[in-house]
């Protein structure tokens, strides 16, 4: 009897390497080498009044693309400093616009702001990102990131030389940001972070990070200024910004499974359009940016394995499943009925 | 020892150089600062108009000013209203349309005590309809007036600009993108009516009290941020705008405001003048100059009055920086286009637009300028060095007399003996002059001429007390009213208190 099992499992060892192998498949890279586990947006406007409404409408453009590509609410603080769509101003009221075509409310009715409003000031930014918020600070306003989450930080508003001006009334430095980003790397609050700057003279915000896995895209180098695109006759605004515009128009064609890569995205707006020249900031980013996808920071990569042939799980005895598992690993992550989320 | 009490003082080598030639370096720099003055007028000397205030965003809006037949057919209408008050105004047809127009409409009663008269009372009404902000509590507002004048009156009738108010407050009713109530007054009396009307909305009195009674407001709006005083005599052909912006004692709207409109009138194609010139285009540099020059010392001339130049002025002194914004003018040779309701509405709402877009009231641009052209600005950095020439003169003048006055008689005989005797003796007559120096005669005439002015300025009062008694003349009799002359200005006003 014993000599019977013992063949059994022989033949049964025999058979599952043949499934196993037949199964297996070369998972693609990005799916094994990707370091990061979970997205995080962090999207801040930091101007008020109703001649700033382009900054909202950027803000709210950069919101909806990352939402489209897959970031949860959950994971999105969105920092937005004054009420444009329900501004007395407002001649349309309860909506957002960033194009003059106004094709696309960006306020939309699935529009969940965090700070909001006075809420959005220095210290409340520095707090999120350091995560010394006071206890009792709702979820939805904290910053929960691990060492595995790739954090997208977007910012635009009025700035200068070395600052950014938040609600008309403080500044931000460029060394107080670095600092903080210094804080969430020893706290190991992030695995690698896209800085992406549309202000005036934005490249002065980035120059004085100095942790590791940093990479940053400013609209505008040092003495430059950010210029905006188009008004809306109708409204009566400057509707949205050169680079926030190019870089949206670049992000509505990138798909939840595109293959673009973050090389790309730093190249996208030129001189002769966006007039003031784009700065890149990537010696504290280890890998080639080229190499980067861009939905490593814009969206929230759920990979979905596809096997070849189908595994029937249920005809095997449970021992046996259990002694498998024991022996493959790879037997898990190949099977047709899990799916790994990464969140 | 003080400067002014050093006796060492006047001895250097420079003060003596003064003392020699200040005559002569007093008119070298009286000249020198008319001529730096003439010259700012030129373009090279001076800048072009920009805006300070961000929060305006002119002329980005499209307007939507489409109520021109209406604004026609109001004028037929109070044409014909007016017509049956000769001397009044219809209060009855204006409180109708403005309910029409369902915008919250109040009467504004006052009683001006005339103290030239003896006690007679005259009475006025103003009328005016607030359109409140659909989405913003009533913090902020804006003033459109119009100053009714009746067919009897000597300045030219203002119902053209009724009709074009009431057409805006019914286009401006339906719109929702108001965040300041706009109040749309119509006003009795020339600048009584207005002055009574500013004073019972911040129920503060200005000028002796007792004089006008504001009586009460019933209505109120907001926080008066700008006003515009509208004044079109006709629609006709030839319509060009002229815009005034002289305040009382010569205060002036805010350089951002003139600039908007301006900006708003070149948008619409409209026709706009200042002092009644427009830029002008010359090939010539000279005559371009002058041209500018002229229209720079008009300016500089009215203001120099005092005398507000219409209702507008008295908007000026709380900060509510408003101006004289139109006024059409019959042009003999004829040319240009003609401006109709259409683009004066047009205008009007842009530059309603735009100032509903401040946040605060005017405050970034220049308060103290001149305008040698419509779209350019002479500030008060550039005009102060002028200025500080002239003055400059007229302090070394003081300085040298006081240093003369001040010469020690013991330096002369140090002095060069051959002209020693002559100078002992004008030694002798000036040291008795500076000894017998006595302030007496100063303080005479001052205090001549202090009791000659306080005389002067309490004389109509008493005048007319006494004149009254001698004459008999009662109360049954027009006594004319307060005469305005503006120098500049072919016409003058005159108020007419209706009894």
């Amino acid at each position: 009897m014993k000599y019977h099992n013992n063949i059994m499992r022989i033949i049964l060892i025999l058979m599952s390497f043949g499934y196993v192998f037949s199964v297996h498949r070369d998972l693609p890279e990005h799916f094994t080498r990707a370091g990061h586990t979970n997205n995080w947006a962090v999207l801040v406007d930091t101007s008020r009044f109703w001649f700033n409404y382009r900054h909202v409408a950027n803000v709210l453009s950069i919101y909806r693309s990352v939402k489209r590509l897959g970031i949860p609410d959950s994971q999105i603080i969105l920092m937005v400093a004054d009420d444009m769509a329900c501004n007395p101003r407002n001649p349309r009221p309860a909506t957002v616009f960033n194009n003059a075509n106004q094709h696309i409310n960006v306020y939309g009715d699935d529009v969940e702001v965090d700070y909001r409003g006075y809420e959005v000031t220095v210290e409340n930014f520095v707090r999120l990102l350091t995560g010394r918020s006071p206890p009792g600070t709702p979820r939805s306003k904290q910053l929960l990131t691990d060492e595995g989450s790739n954090v997208l930080v977007y910012l635009t508003g009025h700035g200068g030389d070395g600052f950014l001006k938040f609600q008309d009334s403080e500044e931000v430095t460029s060394q107080e940001l670095a600092d903080a980003v210094e804080q969430m790397w020893q706290k190991r609050r992030y695995h690698e972070i896209f800085f992406m700057i549309d202000t005036c003279q934005a490249a002065s915000l980035y120059e004085k990070f100095y942790s590791p896995n940093i990479l940053a895209v400013a609209s505008s180098l040092v003495g430059e200024d950010s210029l905006s695109h188009h008004v809306d006759p109708a409204i009566g605004v400057y509707i949205i910004d050169r680079y926030t515009y190019y870089a949206l128009d670049f992000l509505e064609r990138v798909e939840p499974d595109s293959t673009k890569t973050m090389g790309e995205f730093l190249a996208v707006c030129p001189k002769r359009v966006c007039i003031s020249t784009v700065g890149v900031r990537k010696d504290l980013f280890p890998r080639d940016p080229h190499k980067v996808l861009i939905t490593d920071f814009f969206g929230s990569l759920r990979p979905v394995e596809l096997t070849i042939s189908g595994l029937n799980v249920t005809a095997m005895p449970y021992q046996f499943q259990n002694f498998l598992l024991q022996f493959h690993p790879q037997f898990q992550a190949s099977s047709v009925y899990q799916q790994r989320e990464q969140e | 020892m003080g400067l002014l009490t050093d006796p060492g003082a006047g001895r250097g080598k420079l003060t003596q150089l003064l003392v020699t030639y200040h005559n002569k370096l007093c008119i070298l720099l009286y000249v020198g600062g008319v001529a730096w003055f003439l010259i700012l007028a030129h373009d090279n000397f001076n800048a072009g108009t920009y805006f300070s205030e961000n929060a305006l965003l002119p002329g980005l809006v499209k307007g939507e000013f489409d109520k021109e037949a209406l604004a026609k057919t109001y004028q037929s209408e109070l044409l014909d209203e007016a017509a049956r008050y000769p001397d009044g105004v219809p209060y009855s047809w204006l409180l109708a349309k403005f309910r029409q127009i369902n915008l919250d409409v109040y009467t504004h009663n006052f009683t001006l005590n005339y103290p030239l008269g003896l006690g007679t009372e005259y009475t006025g009404k103003n009328v005016y309809a607030i359109l409140r902000a659909p989405r913003s509590s009533s913090t902020e507002a804006l003033v459109l007036s119009v100053p009714y004048r009746p067919p009897t009156s000597v300045h030219p009738g203002t119902v053209p600009s009724i009709a074009i108010m009431l057409a805006l407050a019914k286009f401006f009713r339906r719109q929702k993108y108001w965040a300041k109530d706009v109040i749309f007054l119509v006003t009795e009396h020339e600048q009584l009516g207005i002055q009574a009307w500013l004073e019972a909305y911040h129920k503060a009195t200005s000028g002796r009290s007792g004089v006008l009674d504001h009586g009460d407001m019933m209505g109120r709006g907001g926080a008066i941020q700008a006003a515009i005083n509208l004044e079109l005599h006709a629609e006709k052909i030839m319509f060009i705008l002229m815009l005034k912006y002289k305040g009382l004692n010569g205060q002036l709207p805010n350089l951002d405001l003139v600039t908007l409109v301006h900006r708003m009138c070149s948008k619409e194609g409209v026709r706009h003048t200042f002092k009644n010139r427009e830029n002008g285009n010359y090939r010539d540099t000279f005559k371009e100059w002058l041209h500018s020059f002229k229209t720079l010392m008009a300016m500089v001339s009215t203001q120099a009055t005092g005398v507000p130049n219409g209702n507008h002025g008295l908007f000026h002194r709380a900060f509510m920086f408003s101006l004289f914004a139109f006024s059409s003018a019959f042009f003999k040779n004829g040319k240009g286009n003609t401006a109709l309701y259409f683009q004066i509405g047009r205008v009007l709402e842009g530059l309603f637009r735009s100032l509903n877009n401040l946040l605060e009231r005017f405050h970034q641009s220049y308060f103290f300028y001149l305008l040698p052209a419509t779209d350019r600005y002479i500030s008060i950095g550039m005009y102060m060095p002028p200025l500080g020439l002239l003055c400059a003169g007229l302090v070394i003048k003081a300085f040298a007399l006081w240093l003369k006055m001040q010469e020690d008689p013991t330096k002369r005989n140090d002095s060069d003996k051959e002209d020693s005797d002559m100078k002992s003796e004008n030694s002798g007559s000036e040291k008795k002059g500076a000894g017998n120096f006595s302030l007496v005669p100063v303080g005479m005439t001052v205090l001549a001429t202090h009791t000659l002015g306080i005389i002067l300025l309490s004389s109509p009062q008493a005048l007319s007390v006494v004149v009254s008694r001698i004459w008999y003349v009662n109360r049954y009799f027009n006594i004319p009213g307060i005469f305005y002359l503006d120098s500049k200005h072919a016409h003058s006003s005159i108020i007419l208190p209706q009894i």
